[in-house]
Formats: structure tokens, C-alpha cells, sequence
């Protein structure tokens, strides 16, 4: 009876084990909400969702840390410490005193801003030659998408150099090395310039809905003119006439030209505009990031534009920045008075806010006086409960200190862009990263730097198209005192640097500049009004560069360090 | 759907292909007289449910009622073997006999009992590792709501904590300190055998015991997840000979115990005239008193329970009705439970089933109602009658940066939740033959829980100008699991008894859910219960998500014990567990352990020792992920990309990929020895322990470029722990009327290493050395960062500049004690920062005494934590004079003067120091009852009635502070990372006290 059991017994073992040899041992994962290579890249929506990925990098562009360097550490823009807020362990103040360090995590921000589009970029173009390769792709639709990715990381690697100067050049996804040593910043220069000639011409012409918010041939063009224009910076070898070909070849193709309304490129729908030949089309809802408006504006002025989310109060502007515009500027704005609300808008909000129903806004938490505060007695807020950015009329600086105990109201504030009634805290307005006037302002310079004259009539021609359209009167010479230092000596190129602060304000062009006319590191003389007991500034030659965030240093050996730091 | 069927089919495969082989191995047997007779107590009372087997058989039976058993067919050279829980087994031979009456006598407490251990029990002499084991008389008495609460204090080394009085929130459980510093940092539970339990599906009343396995060890055979110890969980089971109904019920009075000390409205009011700061409102408003009230509790269990020859079962209902101290915070709760034990074919086969369902309706309020409260103007009023104030219903409020009248909070928005849990198992036991038997087991769980948020329309808070914004969120687990293992007990040699038990374990899980907000609502009517009324959704601006994963584990593991002479214990396993977690050529893992014990009371032949048994071990176990697909490159929505003029959506790697992904692995040696003296007058247990944890699995720094995120999740470092431990109970008296025992459960830890976090991820040479994490926060101190973890060094470092004094003219000052060069350079910043205390605790002690006193009886159990130090983010915010324009003061903020002038602090904002780092050390009442015992008669309708009234966080004796000294074992701003301990943010939620009153019925 029980013999007759054994084969059965052996039979269900055997079962037993073959089960087990299947699925009882099966560890392979199963995805359900995310997608692999292996079962992606199958249809033409799919290869276009891929290469969008290269373009959603430029997200951080408008307000996130390449802001925090290219503008909070130059004169145009600075987030004092106004009591309990914006201190941050120092970190904004540092960087408007130039005291920032390789601990400061907007130095890690900025490289991973730089980089993750290098990166998203070189993985694309070796997908792209892969699926050539695998023949799903044919070549002639591949090179375009490829040397579209090409202009895009040449954008990425080009701030890379213009922030970090010294940087790994990492070209290609499949054979980068684990830990890239850094590269001189000419050398990198060299590597992009050679990149962009030979893929730019690759680019489309067209200037329509298949090329907006990406890079085109103009795009290229510029990209092209702006490190041709910083090469002296980056290599030490001027190139004015590459800046002026390339600017004649956007200006000569007639296809862009200046608004007549110099916001028409600032509003809410500015998508339309002439003057873009790149924009990031920065959306509230499909392309979020552009948070200026919660920057900016203050916790009172949720009430001015009825905003969904309440705003932090931080970023403003500096008095002699908003000084150095005249106030029959069209781009200035007008200040809010005790008679009611500006009506016209300004690259500044100024004055006094109101509500949207036009009630004056009133400040409970007002800052009173501590004369017993010292070194310095602390004045207090002269306006009281009424809120008013930079105090004007009153004759206390708009900016009464840096920190710690800046006014809550504060600096005039950044209104360049134009805030939706009913915003979010992400804005819609396009933000024109490449603009038709700064391609003029570009060759302008080029042109007065190759003929080394102050009355350069195609020079100043070009410069005073832009003042016409701002609505100033026309100038004669380039030359003049650096808006920042009014009491100082008059300054070869003094009035174009100006103006080019004027027109490009708040667009990521100050450091650069600052740099080329050898004054970045002259801190001390836009902050010496505003700082106090206990802030350090620092004025070392090297702080033209950021250095590399600690982290990256312990994450890649062969990386180096930034002389200074 | 097809992995359900595919893994149902699976199931039914590894089931019957197992049963099966099982059920081919047949067995006979033979049959002679009858033996019956009487089974009582050493004082004469008849013993129900005495196990009776004729010896070498499972043949026998139970005694009934009144100790009366009766077996048929009992050979004539057999013997009887007579058992029951807490008395010595008897063996008596039926030779020329029929009747056979016998006396059980009480087993000396502790060395006889039988301890679970995973994958079945063991005799507690045998093993040689360190498992504690509580039972239901030592458990916690009074408001209790979670299971571990039952034996916070109570297990030497396991550290069961909760910051504040939210009754929605849980228990942080740590034990040995800190063993990995990924996921899973609390021990892995099982309950009734169901690997990975939730114990919010059990109901503290349905709990007979907790065990916890400590050493890696004991936790080995549970492999993979073993790391952070296990906690097995036994609930209640039906007894046979008895039918029982049981109620318990108590009310509870909860009440705010601390909160932080700020100012009232004269305080304020003195205060502003020094410093002239603020606006004086005209109100006296205690925002505290506003915000929070005296909850009153409910609590109710009834179960029945019995059990016949064949059957033994319980079932229970647990009702919760539980209020929060602070307004609309609290729960209710619905519970029932059902354990069947059926034994079939002639008892050979044991069918255990098990049910248990849940389901719980919650409000969870607003934790930064607690913040506001603490720092809105006392002067202000709650409501005001001002047209101003029209758009906010009245409420008070002012435009400041976070700043919110906290009633206004907690009266016009809701937060509420539904979870329901389920779990069912069923387990079949078949013995082959004598010491050789065979089980399957599965069970499924799952668990559906849902968010719902509503923020009006007028409040002035989340949501303010969405008009109207709500928040619907829906999460469902659940995971199956299925087990056999087959298990021998036999004799090797005259002295020595083996027993072997060989396994196989399958168990997947699947999680899904979706998220959902929106605002811009036409009325506050539907709450979050019409979604498509949110006109967000036409704009564009409402939100959705939904997402599913899944995971499997399945493993092979086998254990030997060997028992010579009741002298010599050895114990090995070894667990070959696989997870789908990791890459392809690391899916597989080998967790084996070892361990030995000698008792040394045989050879020491001392009178007072009864037992002396000295044990040493080893043990590996590992740690996955905390998520699925880490291994993989997957590709997922990234934002959008405008194209051809409209918007699409782009598509971008989600993280970067890491193929060779691994098990994270623990080896740990525990060396202890338990002890019994003076017939069990004093008994306990020391060991000592250390534990190396490697291959951490960790979010890592990883050099960009190559790499497109900065951050890959990788195997690379090492910690190390070690401790010691002690745990003793002394019976100090032993009277006919009085008795008091207490017991001693202190553990110390000796270390707790961040050894290294370095290693290599594709060839990239990876250094970790020091880094500053966490950060005080907004308002403006995102960038003081607190802790440091740095290799070579303690986990848990806090970091400070170090706070020197308030100077002549009012400012911190701090001291200089580094700059970029090494040296001190005049100026205070990031290098000045130096370690100034350390989060996690040293010494954690339990101090349990027990009182009897005829009918009466009285429990005090102390609980304290020694060692750690708190960083009280209260004080560094609002211990400023100069912010009382926008925020109340702490009261201890009129006292930041300088020391000989007195002029007032006149920095403008907090400034986090060493100044705000304080000492957690703390002894609290955490457990207190005293109970009574009705003399009943015998045959009456009850058998028991008990009533009692309990105390719990009675009192705590602390310098701290803040409101709770307990451990933040991690930082709660920043997904409890373990390497962030000790920081006590802003929202926790006000420590209060409970008395209760119940009563236990017996009928």
C-alpha cells in the first residue's frame, strides 16, 4: 500500500520543483505608471516627448539660482534681511556682498542647472544616433533634432563657462568617463564656438509656431554673438567682428524688429512678440517656474493682484539702479501715490499700494523706532502703516540697510514682467531669454569697442534706436559715469553700459557685462550704502568666477577647484 | 489585471503542489482499552483543557469543565502525557490501569515557557539568543490606542516614542539604537505569522503577547527584513473547555500637559513698552485655551471565546471613540477580529483561521494651528466685528508672512480621513507522523485609506484666493503572502533532541492610488466631495495624479536547533531570500545565523542560582529600498514642451538607473546570558551587542556629469552600533496579602558610528567625508544648517555656532572658533559652527513596580530617556524681543539680556545657536493604574469583575523647554531621515496627559 505511494510522491516533487524553477523564483519587476526604453520610442509623439525633455532644462532659467548669480550679485537686484525674513543664514546677503562661499548651495543649483542640460542633451543625441543606427530613425530626421541638441547644449555649456569658468566638457552620453576632470574655459569655449558653427546652420529659418520657444537658426546666431561678444572675458582674445556678422545676419534678415511698446515683450501675452528670437514660453499651468511675482511682490500685494498664494516679499531693486532711469522713461514707471495707484506700468514698482479695489494697503506689522538700538538707531518704517516701496518722498534711502533689519517694505520692486490679476504663483508671461534689442545693444558694443571711439555713429545709431523707442532723448557720446557711482570719474563706454542695464534689466545680462567693462568686483560701490556692521565684502579679482560647490568637489575627484577658493 | 491572475495562479500552484506532498505520506495506527479520570490544581481545583496524548501518538484528548478526560483505544504498554501551560508535564503509565487521577503541580515561572520565535515556538531555555517577550498582564494599562504603546518601556533597547498628544499620529519605534539609515528604520512586524502586519489592524485589547527578536539572530530567519529587529505579535485565542465573554471598556480625560510658554496679553503688553514694537490690539485672547479643549475618550471591546474538543475560537469588536486636545482632532474607530482553530482528521490536521477588519474615520486638524497659537498676538482678538474683516468671516487676521489665526484654521478648513484595513490568513498544520509536520499558510492584507482637505473659501490660510480649495487623495496596499514549511522533532541520540524546520516563502505586494486638488469652488457646500465642481479643472490648474508599483519577495530558509542534555544549545538557520528591488545580478541574498547557549546552573551547583544560561550569537539579515524599479531607467512625464505652437508633454529619465543595486547587510554578535535565582525571585537577562551595518542603501551625491541627476540611490558605507542591555525583574515580596515586584529594563549605548558613507558607483571613486544637513527654516534661516553627519563620527551631531553672550549693545555674540584658514579670523560664519550635542539618546530606562494588596492592585511604571539633546527651533525663532512686531514671545525672551547692563536683545531676528540646544534628559510617569478585584461567588453569573482607573504621561521631570523632551528620531521636515535627529521643530503637537476609568467584565 505505502510502495504504491512512491511514484506519486516522486511525480508531485518533480512538480514541486519545476514549479519552483518558474514562476515560484521569478523577480523580474513589473512596472504599471512609468515607462522603459524598451517599450518606449515606438512613435513619432514619443521621439518629440523626448527631445521636449532637452528643452524643459531651461525651466529654471527665469527665477531660479542662474538668476541668483547672473543678477543678485550685481547692482540691479539684492533680497535684503528684513527682520525674521530673507536672512537665510546670510546666503542672499553674501551673494550681493560678494562673500559667497563653496558651501552655498546655489553654487551646486546653478551647476545642475547647467549640466542637466549638457547631460539631457548628450543622452538625446546618442538616442538619436541609436535609433539611426537601429534604423528606426532615418539619418536626414535625426540631424536636425541632433543638431538642434547641439545649439541647446551649446546654451547650457556657455553659462557653464560664463559662471564657472573651468568646467568637465563631456560630450558624448555613452563614453563619458566616471569622473570628468575639469577643463580650462578656453578650452571649453573653443569646443562649443566649433559645436555651434558647424550645427547651426544645420537649424531652421523659419520664425513660427514649429520654432517658437525652441532654438532656430537665429537663436544659433545669437548664441553665437553673445560668447563671441564675452570671448575676450572667456579666452582673452576679443572677437568684435565675429559679434558683428553675426548680429548683421539677424539684423539683415529683416525678420525681427523692435516693438513698438517696449512691454509688449513683457506682458502676460507677449508670445507674439517681434523681438524674440528665443523664448522660454513659461506657462502657469504646461511650463511652470517663473515665480518672479512671489519674489518680488509683498505678502500686502496678494490683495493687489487678488493672487491665489500669498507672496515672500524678498527681491528688489536698488536706488541708484532705479535712479539711473530718467523719469520721462517709458520703461521706468510711475511711482504709486497718497492720491491713488500708478497707472503706468515700469521695469519698477514704486510708491504706494493699494488693493485692487484701490484701498491703500496698511502694514500692521509695521516697524517701529528703537532709538535705543545701536550702533545704529534703528529709525523705523517713517510711513507708518502705509505701505510704500523705497519710501520715496520721505528722503529715506529706498533700500534703509541690507540687513539684518531692512524695512519690511523696503526697495522698489521688480514689475518688468506684468503680474496676472488672479495669478498663481507660476506666471505665464514668455520670457525672451535672446531679444531683437539686445542683438542691437550687441553689435553696438562690438562697434564701439573695435573702433575705440565714444561718437561711433553706427554705435550710437543703434543705442538711440533703443532710447527713441524707451522714449529719451538721443546720446551723443558713449562715454559717462557708471550708474552705480555717479560721484565717480566718467567711464569709457560709461552711458552704453547704462543703458544696456536700463533695456536688459533683470534679463541675465549685469554680471556679464559688469565683467566686460571691468567692474563686477568694484562691490563696494553699489553696496556701501546699504551695508552694515558685521557683513563682510569681498572684492578679490577672482570672484568673476562662482567656485564649484563642495559637494561636487567629495562627488568627483578630478574636478578643480576654482582659483581663490 | 492579468498580474492578479497570474499570481493567483501562482498561489494555487505553490499551495497545492506543497499540501500535496504532504497529504502522500500516509500514516496508520492501532487500537486497545479505555482510560479515563479527574485532572486537578495542587489545591484541589479541577484543570480544564489539560492536553492528555498517549506518548509517541497525537492521539488524546482534553479534560472538561471539571478536570474530567476520557480516551478510548490506549494500548495497554502506553503512557499518558499530561500538559498544560505553566505546569510541569507529567508522564504517567496505563499499565493495569482504567483510571488514572492526577495533580498538576505549577512549573517554575519562566524556564519551562514556550516562546514564539518566527516560523513556531521554542522552549525559552533553549534559546540562545536575546528575545523579549511581554505578556498581556504586563502590558500598559489605560489609554492605550496602538499596539506598541502596550509595551513602551517595557523591552530593554527598544525605544517606542511619540513627540505630543496627536492621537492620529504614531509611535517611532528604534530598537538597538540605529541600524540602517534608509528605509525601514522600525522593526519588521509580524503578527499571527503575517510578515510586514500593520498593527493598526489589531486592536490593543486582542493582544495575548508581544516578542521581539533583538540580536540578527533571532532575526535572521526573517532575512531580508530583519535588520531593524521584529517585532511578533500573538493575538488572542480561544481556549478549550471554556466559553467566555469578556468586556472591557474605559473613559479617558485627556488634557494639555504642556505647551510652550509664551506670553499673555499683560506680559505682552510690558514687553512692548520696552521694546515699542508691535501693535497693541486692546484684546486679551488665550490662544491656547481657543485652539484646544479637554477631550473625553471611549472605549469598548467585548469578546467571546470558548472552544470544544475540535474547535477553540475567539471573536472580538473593539469600538474607539477618541478626541484630540486640540479642537477637531480625533478619531473613531471600528474593530472585530475572529481566531478559529478546527482540528480534523483525527487531529491530525489544525486549520487556523484568522480575520481581522478595520476601519477608522479621522480628523486630523492642523498641527500649525499649534504653531500660530503659540505665536499669534495675545492682544488680538479671535473675531472681530470690523467690516475689515467681513472677507475672512470675521476672523482676526493679519498680512504677515505666515502668520494665521489659528481658530480660524482649525474652524473653517477640514483634514479628514477613512482607512479601512483587512486581513485574512489561513494556516493548515498536518502532522505526517509523530514529530513530523507540515504547514501552509497564507494570508492576504490590504489596506484603503483616503485624504480629504477642504479650505473655505474665506479663510485666510492654504488656499486663501483659490476661493475654495480641496484636496482628495485615495492610497490602497495590499500584499499577499504565502509560506509552507515542514518541521521535525526528533531525538539524534539519548541526550539529544534536534529539531529541523525547512521553508518557503512568496509574498508580493501592490500599491496604488491617486491625488487630486483643485480650487475655485461656487460654494464651500461640497467639501472634497465633488471634485468636478473645482472650476480649476476648466482652467488648467486643478491637479491629478494616480500611480501604482508592486514588489515581491521570495525566499528558502531552514533552522536546526540542537538541544544535548538540557545543557548544550546550538541554533543555526539561514534565510536565501530574493527581492524583485534590485538589479538583475544581485536579486539574491544569504542571511544565515548561528548561535549558542550552555546553562551553567548544572555544573555550578549553587543553591540560589535555579538557572544561569550563557549565550552567544551571530547573525546577518539585510534591508531593500524603500521603493520598486531603483535598478532600472525608467522614463516618465517631466513637464511639457511647446511644439508646432501648443504645449505636449516631455518625457526624461526619473532618476538616474543603478543595475547594481544590492542588499543592504547587518552583522551583529550578541553576547548575554539569562539568569534565575532564588527560585525565580530575581530572574533576568544581560547581553551586549555590536552591529555592523553595510552596503547601506542611501540617496547618494553622484557626479554630474556624467550622471543627469546629482543624486542616485546606492549601496556604499557602513555603521556601527553596540549597547549593552539589562533586563531584571525581582518579586521582592511574596505575601498571602501583599505582593510588589519590580522590574528593570535599562539599555545604554555604547556607540553609534557613521563609519563611512564612501564607496564607488560606475567607476566613480564617491567621498562622502563631512556634511551639514537640515535647516532651521523660514522665516529667514533656510541656510543655518543643523546637523553634521560626517564619517568617523557619531550619528546624530548637532551643529551650532557657539553662543558666548548677549553683548553690551544687545547682540548674540559667538565664538570665534575657526576661519578658511584653520584658524579664528574676526568673523562669525559657516566655520565657526562646531558639534554641540547629539540627537540620539544614550540611556533608555523602564522602571516597572507592582503592587498587590489583597483585591487591590497597583502599577507605577517610570519611563526615561537620558543622552540626547533637542534643538528647540520654538526658542530660536521667537526667543527674539525684536520680533514681537509680527509674533508673540516665548515668556524666557525678556530675560535675552546682557548680563551687567541689561540692555534688551536688540537682534532683529532668530539666530540659531548653541544657545537653543538643550539637554532632553527626562524621567516621566508614563504608566500608572490602580485597579480592583470583586470577591465574587462561585457559580454566579460573572467570574470576573475588575475596575480600574490609569494615568498615562502623568508627569514627566525635564529641564527641557519645549513642550516634549522624547527623541526626534528624525528630522520631521525632512522625510524623518535617520541622520537627522534630534531637531524639535515648530509643529509638534502639545504634550498632554490622560486619566482613565474602566472596568473589565467576565461572564
Amino acid at each position: 500500500m505505502k510502495k504504491s505511494f512512491f511514484p506519486i510522491r516522486i511525480i508531485l516533487i518533480g512538480f514541486l520543483v519545476a514549479a519552483f524553477n518558474q514562476s515560484c523564483t521569478n523577480l523580474d519587476e513589473e512596472l504599471f505608471s512609468e515607462v522603459t526604453p524598451s517599450n518606449f520610442f515606438k512613435t513619432e509623439e514619443e521621439f518629440i516627448s523626448a527631445l521636449g525633455s532637452a528643452y524643459t532644462q531651461f525651466g529654471g532659467w527665469a527665477a531660479g539660482d542662474p538668476q541668483a548669480l547672473q543678477e543678485m550679485t550685481t547692482d540691479e537686484m539684492t533680497a535684503p534681511t528684513r527682520g525674521q525674513d530673507w536672512d537665510d543664514g546670510g546666503n542672499w546677503r553674501r551673494l550681493h556682498l560678494h562673500s559667497w562661499t563653496k558651501e552655498d548651495g546655489v553654487m551646486s543649483g546653478a551647476w545642475n542647472f547647467g549640466f542637466s542640460g549638457v547631460n539631457t542633451a548628450n543622452r538625446l543625441i546618442y538616442q538619436f544616433q541609436s535609433l539611426v543606427t537601429s534604423g528606426q530613425v532615418k539619418q536626414e530626421v535625426a540631424d536636425a533634432y541632433i543638431a538642434e541638441l547641439q545649439t541647446v547644449r551649446g546654451f547650457f555649456y556657455w553659462q557653464l563657462i560664463d559662471m564657472y569658468g573651468n568646467v568637465p566638457l563631456v560630450t558624448d552620453f555613452a563614453k563619458a568617463e566616471a569622473t570628468p576632470p575639469t577643463k580650462p574655459r578656453a578650452e571649453v569655449y573653443a569646443f562649443i564656438v566649433k559645436d555651434l558653427e558647424a550645427s547651426v546652420p544645420k537649424l531652421s529659418k523659419a520664425i513660427d509656431g514649429t520654432t517658437y520657444g525652441r532654438m532656430n537658426y537665429w537663436a544659433g546666431k545669437t548664441l553665437l554673438a553673445k560668447l563671441y561678444l564675452n570671448a575676450k572675458v572667456y579666452t582673452g582674445t576679443a572677437e568684435n567682428d565675429k559679434v558683428i556678422a553675426a548680429c548683421d545676419e539677424i539684423i539683415n534678415s529683416g525678420k525681427y524688429t523692435l516693438e513698438s511698446n517696449f512691454f509688449n515683450n513683457f506682458n502676460v501675452n507677449n508670445s507674439g512678440s517681434k523681438e524674440f528670437i528665443f523664448a522660454i514660453p513659461y506657462d502657469k499651468v504646461f511650463f511652470q517656474g517663473f515665480n518672479l511675482v512671489m519674489q518680488t511682490l509683498s505678502y500686502l500685494n496678494q490683495a493687489t493682484y487678488n493672487l491665489t498664494a500669498q507672496p515672500w516679499n524678498g527681491f528688489c531693486s536698488l536706488e541708484e539702479f532705479y535712479n539711473s532711469f530718467e523719469d520721462a522713461d517709458l520703461r521706468k514707471g510711475e511711482p504709486g501715490t497718497l492720491a491713488g495707484p500708478s497707472i503706468k506700468r515700469g521695469t519698477f514698482l514704486a510708491g504706494y499700494q493699494y488693493s485692487s479695489a484701490g484701498a491703500l494697503l496698511l502694514d500692521d506689522g509695521v516697524e517701529t523706532a528703537n532709538p535705543g538700538r545701536l550702533p545704529v538707531p534703528f529709525l523705523g518704517d517713517p510711513d507708518g502703516k502705509k505701505y510704500n516701496f523705497g519710501s520715496i518722498g520721505t528722503g529715506q534711502p529706498q533700500i534703509n540697510e541690507l540687513g539684518p533689519q531692512a524695512l519690511r517694505q523696503a526697495g522698489v520692486r521688480i514689475g518688468k514682467w506684468e503680474f496676472q490679476m488672479g495669478g498663481t504663483p507660476d506666471m505665464s508671461n514668455d520670457y525672451g531669454v535672446f531679444r531683437y534689442a539686445d542683438v542691437l545693444l550687441m553689435k553696438a558694443e562690438a562697434l564701439w569697442r573695435k573702433a575705440n571711439n565714444a561718437a561711433e555713429p553706427a554705435a550710437l545709431t543703434l543705442v538711440n534706436q533703443i532710447r527713441t523707442r524707451a522714449g529719451v532723448s538721443a546720446l551723443t557720446t558713449l562715454d559717462g559715469k557708471l550708474s552705480f557711482d555717479m560721484t565717480g570719474p566718467v567711464v569709457p563706454g560709461g552711458e552704453l553700459f547704462n543703458e544696456m542695464g536700463r533695456e536688459l534689466a533683470f534679463e541675465k545680462s549685469k554680471r556679464q557685462a559688469m565683467i566686460r567693462w571691468g567692474v563686477y568686483t568694484d562691490v563696494t560701490k553699489w553696496v556701501l550704502p546699504y551695508n552694515n556692521v558685521g557683513d563682510v565684502v569681498k572684492t578679490d579679482a577672482y570672484r568673476v568666477l562662482f567656485p564649484v560647490h563642495k559637494d561636487k568637489l567629495a562627488a568627483n575627484p578630478n574636478l578643480t577647484q576654482n582659483p581663490g577658493y | 489585471m492579468r498580474t492578479i491572475q497570474n499570481s493567483l495562479f501562482l498561489w494555487r500552484r505553490c499551495i497545492l503542489s506543497l499540501l500535496l506532498v504532504g497529504f502522500s505520506i500516509s500514516i496508520a495506527s492501532a487500537q486497545q482499552k479505555r482510560v479515563t479520570g479527574k485532572v486537578t490544581e495542587s489545591s484541589g481545583v479541577p484543570l480544564p483543557g489539560v492536553t492528555v496524548v498517549i506518548k509517541g501518538t497525537s492521539t488524546g484528548a482534553l479534560t472538561d469543565m471539571d478536570g474530567i478526560f476520557s480516551i478510548s483505544n490506549v494500548n495497554e504498554n502506553a503512557t499518558l502525557q499530561f500538559s498544560f501551560v505553566g505546569m510541569k508535564s507529567q508522564e504517567i503509565s496505563v499499565a493495569g490501569k482504567t483510571s488514572i487521577d492526577v495533580v498538576m503541580e505549577e512549573e517554575a515561572i519562566g524556564i519551562q515557557e514556550v516562546v514564539a520565535v518566527g516560523y513556531g515556538t521554542q522552549k525559552k531555555k533553549e534559546i540562545t539568543s536575546s528575545i523579549a517577550v511581554v505578556k498581556s498582564d504586563e502590558f500598559n494599562k489605560g489609554n492605550v490606542n496602538s499596539p506598541v504603546q502596550l509595551i513602551q518601556g517595557k523591552v530593554s533597547g527598544l525605544s517606542i516614542s511619540k513627540a505630543g498628544g496627536n492621537p492620529n499620529s504614531g509611535f517611532d519605534i528604534r530598537l538597538r539604537g540605529l541600524s540602517t539609515i534608509g528605509a525601514n528604520t522600525g522593526p519588521l512586524v509580524v503578527i499571527d505569522g503575517v510578515i510586514g502586519g500593520s498593527l493598526d489592524n489589531v486592536d490593543p485589547n486582542d493582544v495575548e503577547s508581544i516578542n521581539v527578536l533583538k540580536d540578527g539572530s533571532a532575526a535572521a530567519i526573517y532575512g531580508t527584513r530583519g535588520s531593524s529587529g521584529v517585532i511578533l505579535v500573538t493575538t488572542k485565542q480561544g481556549k478549550k473547555g471554556t466559553s467566555v465573554i469578556d468586556y472591557n471598556g474605559y473613559v479617558s480625560l485627556e488634557s494639555i500637559a504642556k505647551h510652550t510658554d509664551v506670553m499673555n496679553a499683560t506680559e505682552w503688553r510690558a514687553m512692548k513698552k520696552e521694546t515699542g514694537l508691535g501693535t497693541d490690539f486692546g484684546g486679551d485672547t488665550d490662544w491656547f485655551k481657543e485652539t484646544t479643549r479637554d477631550a473625553v475618550s471611549q472605549v469598548h471591546n467585548i469578546s467571546l471565546s470558548g472552544g470544544a474538543d475540535k474547535t477553540t475560537y475567539r471573536a472580538s469588536v473593539n469600538y474607539r471613540d477618541i478626541e484630540g486636545v486640540s479642537l477637531t482632532t480625533g478619531f473613531n474607530q471600528l474593530n472585530g477580529r475572529v481566531n478559529i482553530t478546527q482540528k480534523a482528521l483525527d487531529d491530525k490536521l489544525t486549520l487556523d483561521v484568522n480575520l481581522g477588519a478595520t476601519k477608522k474615520e479621522a480628523s486630523y486638524g492642523f498641527s500649525d494651528a499649534f504653531k500660530f497659537a503659540t505665536i499669534f498676538n495675545p492682544t488680538a482678538p479671535v473675531m472681530s466685528t470690523d467690516p475689515a474683516y467681513a472677507k475672512w468671516d470675521g476672523y482676526f487676521n493679519q498680512t504677515l508672512f505666515d502668520y494665521y489665526n489659528p481658530v480660524q484654521i482649525l474652524k473653517m478648513n477640514s483634514s479628514t480621513g477613512e482607512d479601512m484595513m483587512y486581513n485574512l490568513s489561513i494556516k493548515g498544520t498536518y502532522q505526517i507522523m509523530d514529530g513530523l509536520n507540515i504547514d501552509a499558510f497564507y494570508s492576504r492584507q490590504g489596506s484603503n485609506s483616503q485624504r480629504s482637505e477642504y479650505y473655505d473659501k474665506n479663510s485666510f490660510w492654504v488656499g486663501a484666493n483659490r476661493n475654495g480649495y480641496a484636496v482628495k487623495r485615495q492610497d490602497g496596499s495590499s500584499s499577499s503572502l504565502f509560506e509552507s514549511t515542514i518541521k521535525y522533532i526528533g531525538t539524534v541520540a539519548t541526550d539529544a533532541n534536534l529539531t529541523v524546520l525547512g521553508g518557503y516563502s512568496y509574498q508580493d505586494f501592490v500599491y496604488e492610488g491617486f491625488r487630486m486638488d483643485g480650487g475655485d469652488f461656487l460654494t464651500d457646500a461640497f467639501q472634497s466631495n465633488n471634485m468636478g465642481a473645482a472650476l480649476d479643472y476648466k482652467n488648467g490648474l486643478g491637479t491629478v495624479g494616480s500611480y501604482k508599483n508592486s514588489n515581491k519577495l521570495i525566499a528558502f530558509f531552514g533552522r536546526v536547533n540542537l538541544n544535548v542534555n538540557s545543557i548544550w544549545f546550538l541554533t543555526a538557520s539561514a534565510r536565501y531570500e530574493g527581492s524583485t528591488r534590485f538589479g538583475d545580478a544581485n536579486k539574491w541574498g544569504l542571511f544565515p545565523a548561528i548561535g549558542g547557549g550552555v546553562e551553567l546552573a548544572s555544573f555550578l551547583n549553587l543553591s540560589f542560582v535555579d538557572n544561569l544560561k550563557v549565550r552567544g550569537n551571530y547573525g546577518l539579515t539585510g534591508n531593500q529600498p524603500s521603493s520598486s524599479y531603483l535598478s532600472l531607467l525608467r522614463l516618465g512625464p517631466r513637464g511639457n514642451f511647446f511644439y508646432n505652437g501648443k504645449f505636449g508633454p516631455a518625457y526624461a529619465p526619473v532618476s538616474n538607473a543603478n543595475e547594481d543595486l544590492k542588499w543592504e547587510k547587518k552583522g551583529e554578535i550578541d553576547l548575554g546570558f539569562d539568569f534565575s535565582l532564588m527560585n525565580s525571585k530575581i530572574s533576568g537577562s544581560f547581553d551586549f551587542y555590536t552591529r555592523t551595518t553595510s552596503d547601506l542603501v542611501f540617496s547618494y551625491q553622484v557626479p554630474v556629469p556624467p550622471n543627469l541627476y546629482d543624486q542616485a540611490m546606492l549601496n556604499l558605507g557602513e555603521i556601527k552600533s553596540s549597547g549593552l542591555e539589562l533586563a531584571v525583574t525581582w518579586n521582592a515580596v511574596q505575601k498571602k496579602d501583599f505582593t510588589y515586584s519590580m522590574t528593570l529594563t535599562p539599555s545604554y549605548n555604547l556607540e553609534n558610528t557613521l563609519v563611512s558613507l564612501s564607496g564607488t558607483f560606475n567607476g566613480a571613486e564617491l567621498k562622502y567625508g563631512v556634511r551639514d544637513l537640515s535647516n532651521m527654516g523660514s522665516p529667514g534661516q533656510n541656510q543655518a544648517p543643523l546637523i553634521r553627519a560626517e564619517e568617523g563620527k557619531p550619528i546624530g551631531q548637532i551643529l551650532a555656532v557657539k553662543f558666548k553672550e548677549i553683548d553690551e549693545k544687545g547682540n548674540f555674540t559667538f565664538e570665534d572658533l575657526s576661519g578658511p584658514k584653520g584658524v579664528p579670523d574676526g568673523t562669525i560664519d559657516s566655520f565657526d559652527r562646531t558639534v554641540v550635542g547629539n540627537g540620539l539618546p544614550k540611556l533608555l530606562l523602564g522602571f516597572g513596580n507592582d503592587f498587590t494588596y489583597k483585591n487591590w492592585d497597583m502599577n507605577l511604571f517610570f519611563r526615561g530617556v537620558f543622552g540626547h539633546d533637542l534643538i528647540n527651533s520654538f526658542r530660536a525663532f521667537y526667543e527674539v524681543p525684536n520680533v514681537m512686531g509680527s509674533y508673540n514671545l516665548p515668556k524666557t525672551a525678556k530675560d535675552m539680556r546682557n548680563a551687567k547692563t541689561g540692555v534688551l536683545l536688540n537682534n532683529s531676528s532668530g539666530l540659531y545657536s548653541s544657545l537653543h540646544v538643550e539637554s532632553g534628559n527626562f524621567v516621566s510617569l508614563d504608566n500608572a493604574s490602580l485597579g480592583y478585584n470583586f470577591k465574587l461567588q462561585q457559580g454566579g453569573p460573572f467570574s470576573k469583575i475588575r475596575v480600574y482607573a490609569a494615568g498615562n504621561n502623568l508627569f514627566y521631570i525635564t529641564k527641557y523647554k519645549g513642550v516634549d523632551p522624547n527623541p526626534r528620531y528624525g528630522d520631521s521636515e525632512e522625510n524623518n531621515n535617520p541622520l537627522q535627529p534630534g531637531i524639535d521643530r515648530r509643529g509638534t503637537y502639545f504634550r498632554t496627559r490622560s486619566v482613565s476609568f474602566g472596568v473589565n467584565i467576565v461572564f
